[in-house]
């Protein structure tokens, strides 16, 4: 006997119906041979119709639309910004087609994957960086507080090196070399010490007088001697 | 696990130019295309021209796209509206069926998938046969029954896809589906009494 409820059944089977109206037709169902049977009849009828033939694309079909499209459309690329292709399909911008390719490599790779090491590139190179910036800064704050070869006046740079203003200001640092294990590096201080002249380089250049190298404890005496002072 | 492109992202890379991300908006659909018109039409050389045709219609409407629906949703509407138009310029007459036809080696026929006889009838007939005569009684309905049966059971898609790519509410395509279902009963219902009559 034919039930009368009149349920839909196929909306049943294609699970698009609300929940409370599925579980209200499959209690009925449960219950009602009529319907139970109608439903056996459609989803068989449905199962049949989607095992139905499925045909494959031929293997040309993929380079049949390209040439199709770049015979249809000469100007398409043009239009969206890129190269225009020639027929049979121009393959465009190398980079982008490297990124793409590299791209559809990496699909199943998960991002957080590819994103921790695009960070620790990212950090490796900001450190680089700031390792270079770092060693040079204090490079040049070494030279510029008592590096012998900043004090030390140059062939070329004598004539302005040894003013007595210039000594005058670096006098402390000119000072330091009078400390050097080396000699002749004594030596030149006490006569550049000479060419600033003042109080304290006199005094500087007095203890130096006692220096155990003879070649200092000369220059010293000359300076001195120059100077009219002892 | 990452995502795979997505469609979305394709589309962006060819509006730049890259004619590779186009191929493989090509290579992700054409299947789908191609099994749809097929199974509007019942020829495979067709059905991949038609499928040609949409490509290169989607080139020309691609700026025209708004990703609100899905890429896949938007393919089959340019699809479904020039399976219209080719139905306009040329009808086609399906063939009458028989549902005497036999399947599995006579051990059974349509009109026991129709009158729900037989243990599992899907597992034990030819499907071929079942192919050649269940396709002309589907070709047999009304235009819009057919394009949501094929829609809903062929391509797996939900109410709610069909009705975006129809333009109707999803309620029309509930009922569409439900009149189809009964009216494929009916026709094979009445072909197997008529040959029963002869």
């Amino acid at each position: 006997m034919r039930c009368e409820k009149n349920y839909d059944i196929v909306s049943y089977l294609k699970e698009e119906l609300e929940a409370e109206q599925r579980e209200e037709i499959r209690l009925h169902i449960e219950s009602c041979s009529s319907c139970r049977k109608e439903l056996d009849r459609i989803n068989a009828l449905l199962r049949v119709v989607g095992r139905m033939k499925h045909v494959d694309s031929a293997p040309e079909f993929h380079e049949r639309v390209r040439m199709v499209f770049a015979r249809e459309h000469p100007d398409f690329l043009r239009r969206v910004g890129g190269r225009r292709g020639r027929a049979g399909g121009e393959r465009l911008g190398w980079w982008r087609r490297i990124v793409l390719d590299i791209k559809e490599q990496f699909r199943y790779v998960p991002a957080w994957a590819i994103s921790g090491c695009f960070h620790v590139v990212a950090i490796a190179v900001i450190a680089l960086i700031l390792s270079n910036v770092l060693t040079t800064d204090v490079k040049k704050r070494e030279q510029g507080r008592g590096g012998v070869a900043s004090v030390m006046p140059t062939p070329d740079t004598s004539g302005r090196a040894l003013t007595p203003a210039w000594v005058r200001r670096n006098e402390d640092e000119t000072a330091l070399l009078l400390k050097s294990s080396d000699p002749e590096v004594r030596r030149s201080a006490v006569i550049i010490l000479g060419e600033a002249g003042t109080e304290s380089a006199l005094r500087h250049i007095r203890q130096m007088l006692d220096d155990p190298d003879d070649r200092v404890s000369s220059a010293a005496k000359g300076v001195l001697d120059r100077l009219g002072t002892k | 696990m990452t995502e795979p492109l997505t469609d979305l992202e394709l589309i962006q890379e060819f509006k730049n130019g890259n004619i590779d991300a186009f191929e493989i908006l090509v290579a992700r659909h054409q299947d789908g295309l191609i099994n749809f018109f097929y199974h509007c039409c019942r020829d495979k050389q067709l059905a991949e021209d038609y499928t040609q045709e949409v490509f290169v219609r989607l080139t020309l409407f691609l700026d025209r796209y708004v990703p609100r629906a899905k890429f896949s949703t938007y393919l089959y509407k340019i699809a479904r509206n020039m399976w219209i138009d080719k139905l306009r310029s040329e009808k086609s007459h399906p063939r009458p069926v028989s549902l005497e036809s036999p399947v599995h080696g006579g051990e059974g026929s349509l009109r026991d998938v129709v009158q729900g006889k037989g243990d599992a009838p899907v597992d034990i007939i030819s499907r071929r046969e079942v192919d050649e005569t269940l396709s002309k009684v589907i070709d047999e309905l009304p235009e819009e029954l057919r394009m949501v049966l094929i829609l809903s059971e062929l391509h797996g898609m939900k109410y709610r896809e069909i009705a975006e790519i129809l333009d109707v509410p999803i309620g029309t395509v509930k009922s569409r589906m439900h009149t189809a279902v009964d009216l494929l009963k009916k026709k094979l219902t009445d072909r197997n009494m008529d040959e029963e009559e002869e």
